[in-house]
C-alpha cells in the first residue's frame, strides 16, 4: 500500500485554539508533514484535553516572531512550506510579518490559509473570533433556544466545523496548484463556516416553509423518550415505511390510519405533535431502553441509545470502524482517541504520533534549516526561540 | 477558473449527509449531476432543506431499477471523474453502481462512499439518521447533562461534518490522482463524523477526570462567560477571558467597586464566588436593552455580542449584508431564492454557487446529449421510462 495522499507536503501551522491546528493535524494523518509553531507563551489550548487530539502527528517549534531573529526562522520555514495556516485576528500576521503579502513574495506556490472569527472585512472583521461570540453573532444559541432564553452550545462547533472546512479547502487549493503551478490565499471564517451548517434552514424564498422547534426536536417520531429505567432510547423514523413498519412491531395497526398520525413521520406539527407525544410517552414508559432495543432495533428500526461518550467510545461499530486509537502521550501515558476520520483504501492516512511537547522540535528544525549549534545558543539567549529541556 | 472547473461528478446521493458532499464539490466549481429516480430523493419535501444541499448541481432522471437504464448510468459515470453516493451497504452492488463494477468501466473513478455506520463492522447495514449518532455519540447528553433530558440539536451536527469530511476525502483522492493518475475508493461516514465533532471529549485515559459541563437550560460556563438578559427581553452573551475584559466591563456597567471587592479580585476569587456575581450582573443587565449593551461594551474591548435568530440574520444582519454572505438566485419554481454564498474565499480562482438545486430531470436531455447520445436514442429512452426530462414550470 502507498503512503498518504499529502506526502511530501509540507504544511506550517501558526494556528492557535482549535480551528487552525485541528486542520493542520488532519493534513498531517493524510501524510503531511506539519510544523507547529508556537509562540513563546504556547497555544492557550495547552493544558485541556482537546489539545493532544487537535495537535497530533506533528513537529513543535517555538518562535519569538517579535524578534528579527525569530521572525527569520519563520520566513525561512515558510520559503519551503507548500501550505501555510494561520487563525490570528486579523492583521495580525500581517504586523508579524507573516501576512500573505510578505509570503508570496517569498514563495508564490504557497497555499496560504487564513482564518478568523467573521473574516477580514466587514463591521464584524474586529470582534473577537471567540467560539461563543461567533457561535451567538450566526443565530446557533438562539435558534437552539428554549422558549424563554437561547441555549449555549456545549460542543466547539463552529471551530470543528471550520478545521475540516479548511482542510477541505487547503487541499483543494494544492490540487489547483497541481493544474496551474500557483498558490493563492484561502480566506475562511468560522462565522461562515458555521453559518453553513444551518444548511436547512438559513435558505430564504416566498413561501419558505419553518418548522417548530423544541428542545427534544418538534417531530413526535423523530425525538428521544424516557423508558421504564429512566434511560432514554432515540426513535428517529425517518421515512413512512419505517413509519408504517413501528405501527405494526408496536401493536397499534390503527394508527396507520389514524388521522392524527396523518402525514408521518415527518409532518406532524402543534397541536397534533404534542397528542402523539403524550400518546407515545406512556409506551416507551412500559419497557426498559434495552427491552425496546431488542424489540424495535432487532427489527431493522432506527432506534439508538441516548448514551455518553464512554460508551460511544465502547461501542463496536466505532471499534471495527478503527475510530478508537491508542496515542501515547509523554505525560499521560497511553490515551484512547479519535482515529482517522477519512479512509482512502490505496492511501491510507494514520496517527503518526502524539502532540508536540512545548519546543520539542526546536532544535532539530533548526538544524534542518543549517543553523549550528552555536547560532541555535545565540538564539536562545537572545529569547528567540525556546528549546524543550534536553533529555537526561 | 473555479478551483474544482473540470471535475464531473456523478452524485447518487439522497437527503443530507451524502447530498452535501456533493454541494461542497459543486460550490467550488465541480459539475455534479445528480442521478434521481422517478420520483426523486425523498428528501425534495423540503424545498429549502433539498435546495441548501443541492444548490449548484444539475438533475438527471435515470430509472436505474432498469436493467436498460444502468447502460446510460454507466456511460454517464464514464464521463465523470468521481463518483459520490450514501446508500446502505450492498444497494450500489445490487444497482450495478458498485466500486468493484464501476472500477471496470473507469479504472481511475475516484468513488467516494458515505454509509451511515461505516462498510464494515456488526451495525454496517443498520439505518442510520443524524440524531441516532447524536444519540449514540454522547452529543445529545453532553449537550443536557447526565441523567438528564437529552438535547436535540437542532443543527444536523453530523449531517453537516459529513458534507465537510466527504468532501475533504474527495479533494484527497483527487490530488493523489492528479500526482499518480489512480482512482481509489473514499470512505467517511456519520459515525466518524460523530466521533469528529466530539474530538475534543472521545478521550480516556488513566486519572482524567472527565468534565460534565451540560445542562438542560445552560446559559453559559460562568459570570463571565455566558448569556444576560437585558431590559428589552434581548439576550446578549459575554465572555471575558482576560483581567482587561473583566476591568472594563465592570467600567461599562458602572460596577468598577467590583474590582477592588476582594470576592471578585482575582480568576480564582470571582470563580469561588460566581453565584454572587452572576446574580449581580443579571440584574444590572437588565437595566438597559440588550442591543445598547453590546454597543457600549464592544466599544470598550469587551466580547460580547447580541444574540440572534436565523430569520433576523438572512434579513438584516449588518455583517451579512457588508461582506456578502449570501446572494440571491432564481428559481424556476420558487423565483428569488436568498442562499449562502461560497465558505472558502479563493484569491485566484473563487467558487461560485452555480445555480439553485435542480428541477427533477431538470438536465437530463442536456447531460445525455453531452455523452454522446442522439436526441433519437434520448426520445426512445424517454418512451421507455428509462429517462425523465421534467417540463419546467415557469413562475409568474
Amino acid at each position: 500500500m502507498s503512503q498518504g495522499a499529502l506526502t511530501g507536503i509540507r504544511v506550517l501551522d501558526f494556528g492557535q485554539y482549535i480551528a487552525g491546528p485541528f486542520a493542520a493535524t488532519l493534513l498531517a494523518e493524510q501524510g503531511a508533514d506539519v510544523i507547529k509553531v508556537e509562540r513563546p507563551g504556547g497555544d492557550p489550548m495547552r493544558g485541556q484535553d482537546g489539545f493532544i487530539v487537535w495537535n497530533r502527528s506533528k513537529k513543535g517549534i517555538i518562535l519569538d516572531m517579535k524578534k528579527p531573529e525569530g521572525l527569520k526562522v519563520a520566513l525561512d520555514l515558510a520559503k519551503k512550506a507548500d501550505v501555510i495556516i494561520e487563525n490570528f485576528k486579523p492583521g495580525t500576521a500581517d504586523r508579524l510579518g507573516i501576512g500573505y503579502d510578505k509570503i508570496k513574495e517569498l514563495n508564490p506556490r504557497a497555499v496560504y490559509c487564513s482564518i478568523s472569527g467573521f473574516g477580514p472585512t466587514g463591521p464584524y472583521a474586529n470582534w473577537p473570533g471567540y467560539e461563543q461570540i461567533v457561535s451567538t453573532a450566526a443565530t446557533v444559541y438562539t435558534e437552539q433556544g428554549l422558549a424563554t432564553h437561547p441555549l449555549y452550545v456545549v460542543l466547539p462547533l463552529a471551530s470543528l466545523y471550520t478545521a475540516v472546512d479548511a482542510a477541505f479547502s487547503i487541499v483543494t487549493g494544492l490540487c489547483v496548484r497541481e493544474t496551474t503551478g500557483k498558490g493563492q490565499k484561502i480566506v475562511m471564517s468560522l462565522f461562515r463556516s458555521l453559518l453553513s451548517t444551518f444548511r436547512q434552514f438559513n435558505v430564504d424564498f416566498e413561501g419558505m416553509f419553518r418548522a417548530p422547534w423544541g428542545p427534544t426536536g418538534p417531530l413526535p417520531l423523530y425525538r428521544p423518550y424516557q423508558c421504564k429505567d429512566g434511560k432514554w432510547l432515540f426513535t428517529g423514523l425517518g421515512n413512512p415505511k419505517f413509519f408504517m413498519q413501528f405501527a405494526i412491531e408496536m401493536g397499534h395497526d390503527e394508527w396507520l390510519t389514524d388521522p392524527l398520525f396523518e402525514g408521518a413521520p415527518f409532518l406532524i406539527f402543534p397541536p397534533r405533535n404534542a397528542q402523539v407525544m403524550s400518546m407515545l410517552k406512556p409506551i416507551y414508559a412500559s419497557k426498559t431502553r434495552d427491552e425496546w432495543l431488542e424489540k424495535l432495533g432487532s427489527q431493522g428500526l432506527p432506534v439508538a441509545p441516548v448514551q455518553n461518550v464512554d460508551a460511544f467510545m465502547a461501542y463496536q461499530q466505532v471499534i471495527a470502524n478503527d475510530m478508537v486509537q491508542t496515542v501515547k502521550e509523554p505525560k499521560l501515558g497511553n490515551v484512547k482517541e479519535m482515529g482517522v476520520p477519512v479512509a482512502l483504501a490505496d492511501t491510507p492516512g494514520k496517527i503518526k504520533g502524539p502532540s508536540p511537547q512545548p519546543g520539542q522540535h526546536t532544535r532539530e528544525i533548526l538544524r534542518e534549516l543549517g543553523y549550528s549549534a552555536q547560532e541555535i545558543k545565540r538564539l536562545k539567549q537572545e529569547n528567540a526561540i525556546k528549546l524543550a529541556p534536553r533529555r537526561k | 477558473m473555479m478551483p474544482l472547473e473540470k471535475i464531473r461528478i456523478a452524485d447518487f446521493t439522497t437527503m443530507l449527509a451524502g447530498a452535501g458532499v456533493c454541494r461542497e464539490l459543486a460550490d467550488l466549481g465541480a459539475d455534479v449531476i445528480k442521478i434521481e429516480p422517478a420520483d426523486g430523493d425523498s428528501w425534495r419535501m423540503l424545498a429549502g432543506g433539498f435546495m441548501g444541499v443541492n444548490r449548484g448541481k444539475r438533475g438527471v432522471v435515470i430509472d436505474l431499477r432498469k436493467e436498460e437504464a444502468r447502460t446510460i448510468a454507466h456511460k454517464l459515470i464514464a464521463s465523470c471523474d468521481m463518483l459520490v453516493e450514501n446508500s446502505r451497504p450492498g444497494i450500489m452492488e445490487k444497482l450495478g453502481m458498485d466500486y468493484a463494477t464501476i472500477k471496470k468501466i473507469k479504472p481511475d473513478i475516484l468513488y467516494v462512499s458515505m454509509p451511515a455506520f461505516g462498510s464494515k463492522g456488526p451495525d454496517f447495514q443498520k439505518p442510520g439518521y443524524d440524531p441516532l449518532f447524536q444519540a449514540m455519540s454522547g452529543q445529545m447528553s453532553g449537550q443536557g447533562g447526565p441523567g438528564k433530558t437529552p438535547v436535540f440539536h437542532k443543527i444536523s451536527l453530523n449531517d453537516e461534518m459529513g458534507p465537510m469530511l466527504g468532501a475533504f476525502g474527495a479533494s484527497l483522492a483527487l490530488f493523489n490522482k492528479l500526482r499518480t493518475g489512480q482512482g481509489q475508493y473514499v470512505e467517511t461516514s456519520l459515525l466518524r463524523s460523530a466521533v469528529t465533532l466530539q474530538s475534543g471529549n472521545f478521550i480516556q485515559y488513566k486519572g482524567m477526570k472527565r468534565k460534565y459541563l451540560g445542562k438542560p437550560d445552560i446559559k453559559g460556563l460562568g459570570a463571565l462567560n455566558r448569556l444576560y438578559q437585558g431590559i428589552d427581553g434581548g439576550w446578549l452573551y459575554i465572555y471575558c477571558p482576560k483581567d482587561e475584559h473583566w476591568k472594563a466591563l465592570c467600567k461599562v456597567l458602572g460596577l468598577t467597586a467590583l474590582t477592588t471587592d476582594p470576592r471578585f479580585t482575582t480568576p480564582g476569587a470571582r470563580k469561588k464566588h460566581d453565584k454572587e456575581l452572576t446574580a449581580i450582573l443579571e440584574e444590572t443587565f437588565f437595566t438597559t436593552p440588550a442591543n445598547a449593551w453590546a454597543l457600549l461594551l464592544a466599544l470598550q474591548g469587551v466580547p460580547a455580542v447580541q444574540g440572534q435568530g436565523i430569520v433576523e440574520l438572512l434579513q438584516s444582519d449588518a455583517h451579512c449584508k457588508a461582506t456578502g454572505v449570501y446572494e440571491f438566485q432564481e428559481h424556476p419554481q420558487w423565483g428569488k431564492v436568498q442562499i449562502q454564498g461560497i465558505n472558502a474565499e479563493f484569491s485566484e480562482t473563487p467558487g461560485k454557487v452555480q445555480r439553485p438545486g435542480p428541477m427533477l430531470g431538470e438536465h437530463t436531455t442536456e447531460v445525455l446529449l453531452e455523452i454522446g447520445y442522439t436526441r433519437e436514442q434520448i426520445e426512445d429512452f424517454k418512451a421507455k421510462k428509462l429517462v425523465l426530462q421534467a417540463e419546467i414550470p415557469v413562475k409568474k
